[in-house]
């Protein structure tokens, strides 16, 4: 009935993939009674940032991805960055609305992958597993996004501005329509589940206690604490910490493999993700990632009060660096398109490499798994 | 046909963008809304706070709209410390900034604003030590003042031949429509911001009310001063000139109602309507009702023959009412409000008859036609609006293309077919609906 899997081992699994959420969830609970609100954008910058840099080093980084993807890995961030300029410019709130609805999809999305991974690793689930548990996904988050308090205020909100006609009643009707659907769905996904085990097919139990330990942290912070700070607080550890483990493990082994392979043959080069990730070196890993966010940071010009979680006033100590006074320059306008570029530029190129990177089906990504 | 496949997720992303920036450029056509210095609730607020009435949210909301639709700051500031006390709601740092607003305003310690002040700095990533409050709303007072040289209000002789303006900067203005010539020089005529001009005497006098708390009869044929009426000791928002043209009630801050004889400039009767303070005022044509409304939103109308009875009360507004006006054959009563609504009511049974919504700002004034069939309605949202009184309906929408500025001032020409409106700094506009 049940054939168990890891992604990292029977430990690492509880830490980073069962027990990181509730972690998360209590971290951002106390950020909430004790920071001020910049706690959110501390764990932008230590968190966020790093796994957005993960990415560069799965692509850029190492070879065997950079070769095989190398047209996509030069055009699409040519394209996404011409995009983001022209939205910044010209169509600012679209540019939100598809960067933010990307960032959702991304989410269900990883944590699809995830899924897939434990029934990739335990041997467990067929094709058409992969498709029920994707529309699991999209219905349970698709139901935070409309029916929670909190996403329910940030959609009426953006909703009004664009003078649509709202009443109480009529959000009322939608959060049933969406409980509605969702009660259907998992009736339909129980008895797939059901069917599954009656036909002899073993389940992972690791990947629905993964997938329940997800919409707790979800829905928890979504509806029991309608506060902002904590949703994405406890979201942005979940999704960049478990990104961060999953590639820093995918390219270690990668790694070990490879050389394993050139055991007695060619000299080894100089290579930093080699460096970054063989066995030992993991704190190295993680110094180079946080260099990397505080000079990413320095770089956008965003406050220094995200250096320390609002604990330490920055601006204080230090006055702010004046902009270059250039002749006939908006100082403003540019700093703030230059930010705007860098911020949505990034995200939005990691959004996009994610979408085929990570083939759970592809024997090469299998191989680093 | 490969790269399309490969660029499949990009395109269909491309694709979803165009369709919305072509709609956000259609959108961001519409004039904005002005906010007047004051924190605008979201349009979302009142779904919101149905939605989530015991949320910190809604309690947040509720005070935004306590200080812009009432300036009610005493609630607004319980709301607030409830909603930020141990700093439990950090939905939006903004609301720190409020309430060290509202400290502020409120001249409070100075001790509990600077802590005020410091929790908004510790909240807000980037505090923009501009805005600091102690310095944008030291000795500032609500409603904020517009700004200088805006035309608040117009009166006109029913024969259409006189107009008579005030402007931010207290001036006087008296224009003769048929030559387009000054009849006078402009006059200083208050200490402070003119808030109400009336005609009366049979349209050969005006009378002009101030934040100064005095009232001043001019004489049209020669622009001089013929009394000045002494007695409210807090600014007066608005007047109203009886039918017989020779008595005129006007309303303070105190909450006071006035009653003046304007030929002797005498004051003969005082009565204290509401707790809060009144800012409309309006005698019906057949001089049987008087209706007085303010910060509260409530409206009052009482019976000029017996004053000592109680008023009646229409409940409705959810914020300050700017103006109230009787139709000409006095069975209406229609009522404009910072809460982006007008009310046409039932005077006799004191019912609503229509909500006027379509606004997308306080609206500042109202004008009903001679023949009592259409309502003017300006707003700070940058339009003019024309109602059907019987259908309760827009029947035009009026907006400067060239130049759109809050509308402050709007009056039907006396023959009905022409409004006349404040549009830019110092002018006044004719539109033919």
């Amino acid at each position: 009935m049940f054939q168990t899997g890891y992604i990292l081992s029977r430990r690492g699994d509880l830490v980073w993939f069962i027990g990181l959420p509730f972690c998360a969830v209590l971290f951002a609970l106390g950020s909430q009674k004790w920071l001020p609100a910049v706690a959110i954008s501390s764990i932008a910058l230590w968190i966020t940032i790093p796994h957005h840099f993960a990415t560069w080093l799965r692509t850029y980084g190492f070879s065997e991805d950079w070769k095989r993807w190398t047209d996509r890995l030069i055009i699409g961030p040519l394209i996404i960055f011409g995009f983001t300029l022209f939205g910044a410019l010209w169509v600012p709130l679209t540019l939100y609305m598809v960067s933010t609805l990307w960032d959702h999809q991304h989410s269900i999305m990883q944590q699809h992958g995830f899924g897939r991974i434990y029934d990739f690793k335990a041997g467990t689930g067929t094709r058409r597993t992969g498709r029920f548990d994707l529309a699991l996904h999209w219905i349970l988050f698709g139901n935070m996004l409309v029916a929670s308090p909190l996403f329910t205020s940030v959609w009426i909100t953006q909703l009004a501005q664009w003078e649509f006609p709202l009443t109480a009643a009529g959000v009322q009707l939608a959060h049933t329509i969406s409980w509605t659907i969702t009660g259907l769905y998992v009736g339909v996904y129980l008895c797939y589940v059901g069917f599954s085990l009656l036909k002899g097919q073993p389940l992972n139990p690791l990947k629905y206690a993964f997938i329940g330990a997800s919409y707790f942290l979800w829905y928890y912070s979504a509806w029991h604490t309608a506060s902002v700070l904590v949703w994405g607080i406890s979201h942005r550890l979940m999704h960049g910490i478990q990104y961060i483990v999953i590639v820093y493990w995918y390219l270690r082994r990668k790694v070990d493999q490879r050389e394993a392979s050139n055991e007695n043959g060619e000299v080894k080069k100089f290579n930093l993700v080699r460096l970054m990730v063989k066995s030992g070196n993991i704190w190295f890993f993680i110094l180079i990632s946080f260099v990397y966010a505080a000079l990413y940071q320095l770089a956008i010009f965003e406050p220094l009060e995200a250096f320390g979680f609002g604990v330490v006033r920055w601006s204080d100590i230090y006055r702010p660096v004046m902009a270059p006074g250039l002749e006939g320059m908006d100082p403003s306008l540019s700093f703030h398109l230059h930010t705007e570029l860098m911020i949505t530029g990034f995200a939005l190129t990691h959004y996009y490499f994610d979408s085929f990177i990570w083939k759970v089906r592809d024997s090469q990504v299998q191989g680093g798994l | 046909m490969k790269y399309l496949y490969r660029y499949r997720l990009l395109l269909v992303i491309y694709g979803l963008a165009l369709f919305a920036a072509y709609y956000e450029y259609g959108f961001l056509d519409h004039p904005a809304a002005t906010v007047s210095g004051l924190a605008q609730p979201p349009a979302s607020a009142e779904v919101l706070i149905e939605m989530y009435p015991d949320s910190l949210m809604a309690q947040c909301l509720r005070a935004d709209q306590e200080m812009y639709f009432k300036y009610d700051l005493e609630e607004s500031k319980r709301l607030l410390e409830n909603a930020l006390k141990e700093n439990r709601y950090k939905g939006d740092e903004s609301y720190y900034y409020n309430y060290a607003a509202i400290l502020t305003l409120l001249k409070e310690d100075a001790s509990k604003v600077d802590e005020a002040v410091a929790d908004w700095r510790r909240h807000d990533l980037t505090p923009d030590e501009k805005l600091d409050p102690r310095a944008v709303y030291k000795d500032r007072e609500l409603p904020a003042a517009l700004d200088q040289e805006i035309i608040r209000c117009v009166a006109m002789t029913r024969d259409g031949r006189v107009i008579v303006f005030a402007q931010q900067n207290n001036l006087l203005h008296f224009i003769d429509l048929t030559s387009s010539h000054r009849l006078h020089y402009p006059v200083k005529a208050h200490r402070t911001v003119i808030s109400a001009l009336a005609m009366a005497a049979n349209d050969t006098q005006v009378v002009s009310a101030s934040l100064d708390g005095d009232l001043a009869v001019w004489s049209l044929r020669t622009g001089e001063r013929i009394h000045q009426l002494l007695g409210h000791e807090n600014a007066v928002y608005d007047l109203a000139v009886f039918p017989d043209g020779i008595r005129c009630a006007s309303v303070d801050r105190n909450s006071k109602v006035r009653i003046w004889d304007l030929q002797k400039g005498e004051l003969v009767h005082e009565l204290t309507a509401a707790s809060r303070p009144l800012s409309a005022v309006a005698v019906s044509g057949d001089g049987t009702w008087l209706a007085t409304a303010g910060w509260s939103g409530r409206i009052r109308v009482w019976s000029l023959s017996d004053l000592s009875e109680k008023p009646r009360h229409l409940d409705g507004h959810r914020g300050v009412v700017n103006r109230l006006v009787f139709t000409p054959d006095s069975r209406m009563l229609v009522s404009c409000s910072r809460d982006k609504t007008a009310r046409v009511w039932d005077v006799k049974t004191g019912k609503s008859q229509f909500v006027l919504r379509g606004h997308g700002a306080p609206i500042s004034s109202l004008a009903v036609s001679p023949n009592g069939k259409s309502v003017a309605t300006a707003s700070e949202d940058r339009t003019v609006k024309i109602w059907s009184i019987a259908q309760g309906k827009i029947q035009h929408t009026l907006t400067d293309k060239r130049d759109p500025q809050p509308m402050h001032a709007v009056l039907f020409t006396p023959d009905g077919q022409a409004i006349i409106s404040n549009g830019g700094v110092g002018e006044l506009r004719f539109i033919t609906p």
